[in-house]
């Protein structure tokens, strides 16, 4: 499979679009027909994004902070506001200038949600920043989920998705290349304020294109 | 009525369920859900339900693992799924349904149904098969007419028929015999030995039926060529009968 491919199912992949349909239906037999027709307006909105965006290399910054924040919308209403979000955009950042590869995130978005914030007793915190360091961008997601242990241990029977963080590599891997810059992924196992597992950090740099300046 | 449990990790979707469910009187009673399998095998172990909605894809393990827990399946299987590909084992757990998600209203309910008639037919089965087990515990009879007591062999009597107050009893070679005892009291008696009430004022004995005539909405000849009346309410229950003989 093409990566251009692989990257889609990775972002559109069958779990989140009939997960998403059958939160649609919910709404449906609640007879809460704007909730259904909201969430199946932002997912034909995230589609379209998706479908945009994994055909292009780069897409602008505020792009795909719009895509990014449907994403989150969608899961947060998926699991009933299980989590709370919030995306820190470095104001260096010339949001409407700069153009990033897209979707790198999401897939480590969706493993801190499905794996790690979602069995968390309590409501979790989700911590999405973008910084810009020596004209490139430094992405660092946080989670106070369960944690990767954890999270392997309940899912022990059955095959891990790993997926994602594969294809981010191959993505990586690529623009190391292109950028002769070693673009690594970082992931760090965190531990809660009791010294005991809980959560995740991914950080990595990715590159960036100024449009005109 | 039949209790179910829905078992899946997406809240959303036992709610849509649970919803449906409850759109058509179709029967069921929701006894409790769970997200998971450690919280699904307490619940199935706790409720005793006689249906169990199963998601295939749960956070510790898979919906076949926890039927593999349970071992011993005293409930019918449905499985609700969004993945096609586990259809085929599915039915190797002797699922009796296996339901897409997004789930149609028609599917659940058509699965339930399902559920529902062959819950009804093993429960009439068991009656059955714990009436014939009681079958031959006593061999005789004392039957007092006006005249004389008679100590008659169970095995002899074809049929009994009411009248009033007075059971008549019909014996092998065309002998009767009227008794001043409702037929209400054999009926007890002989229920026991292999005794049918096909009718509120007929009790015949299943050894001497000789065959079953559709015609005229059903009857009963028996060994003796009479015929006994089957009623409609007690039709099916003695289908099962010949169908457990």
């Amino acid at each position: 499979m093409a990566l251009e491919q692989k990257l889609f199912r990775s972002q559109m992949n069958p779990h989140f679009i009939f997960n998403s349909l059958i939160a649609i239906q919910s709404y449906i037999y609640q007879k809460d027909p704007v909730s259904a027709g909201d969430f199946l307006a932002k997912f034909a909105d995230l589609v379209r994004m998706i479908l945009e965006s994994s055909r292009s290399e780069f897409v602008l910054f505020s792009k795909e902070m719009n895509s990014l924040g449907l994403y989150l919308q969608l899961q947060n209403l998926r699991f009933e506001n299980k989590f709370d979000y919030e995306i820190i955009v470095d104001e260096n950042i010339d949001k409407d200038n700069v153009s990033i590869p897209p979707m790198l995130a999401q897939p480590f978005i969706e493993n801190a949600i499905e794996h790690g914030l979602r069995f968390k007793k309590d409501k979790g915190l989700l911590k999405i920043n973008y910084n810009l360091e020596d004209n490139k961008i430094v992405f660092s997601i946080e989670d106070n989920g369960i944690g990767r242990e954890k999270a392997k241990e309940l899912n022990k029977k059955k095959e891990h998705l790993s997926l994602a963080i594969n294809i981010t590599e191959e993505r990586l891997a690529i623009l190391s290349k292109k950028f002769k810059h070693r673009f690594k992924l970082e992931i760090i196992d965190l531990k809660n304020n009791d010294g005991e597992p809980g959560g995740t950090s991914v950080k990595f740099v990715m590159p960036c294109k100024v449009l005109k300046k | 009525m039949i209790t179910a449990v829905v078992i899946d990790d997406e809240a959303r979707a036992r709610e849509t369920i649970i919803n449906i469910l409850g759109l058509k009187p179709s029967g069921i009673t929701i006894t409790g859900e769970a997200g998971d399998i450690e919280s699904g095998y307490r619940l199935i172990e706790s409720k005793q339900p006689d249906l169990v909605f199963l998601d295939i894809n749960l956070p510790d393990g898979t919906g076949f693992d926890l039927i593999k827990k349970i071992g011993n399946i005293r409930f019918k299987l449905v499985f609700i799924t969004a993945h096609e590909e586990f259809a085929v084992r599915a039915f190797k757990f002797s699922a009796l349904d296996y339901i897409l998600k997004p789930v149609t209203a028609s599917d659940l309910l058509q699965a339930v149904e399902k559920a529902t008639h062959l819950i009804q037919k093993e429960e009439t089965e068991m009656k059955f098969s714990a009436f014939l087990s009681n079958l031959d515990k006593i061999k005789k009879i004392v039957l007092k007419t006006s005249e004389s007591i008679h100590i008659v062999n169970i095995k002899d009597i074809v049929r009994c028929e009411a009248d009033v107050n007075y059971t008549t009893f019909y014996l092998l070679g065309n002998a009767k015999l009227l008794v001043s005892k409702p037929l209400k009291d054999y009926a007890e008696l002989l229920g026991q030995s292999g005794f049918f009430r096909t009718h509120q004022s007929h009790l015949v004995n299943l050894d001497h039926i000789s065959r079953y005539d559709k015609e005229d909405g059903g009857h009963l000849v028996m060994d003796d060529e009479s015929i006994v009346p089957v009623s409609s309410r007690k039709k099916e229950m003695l289908f099962g009968v010949f169908e457990n003989m």
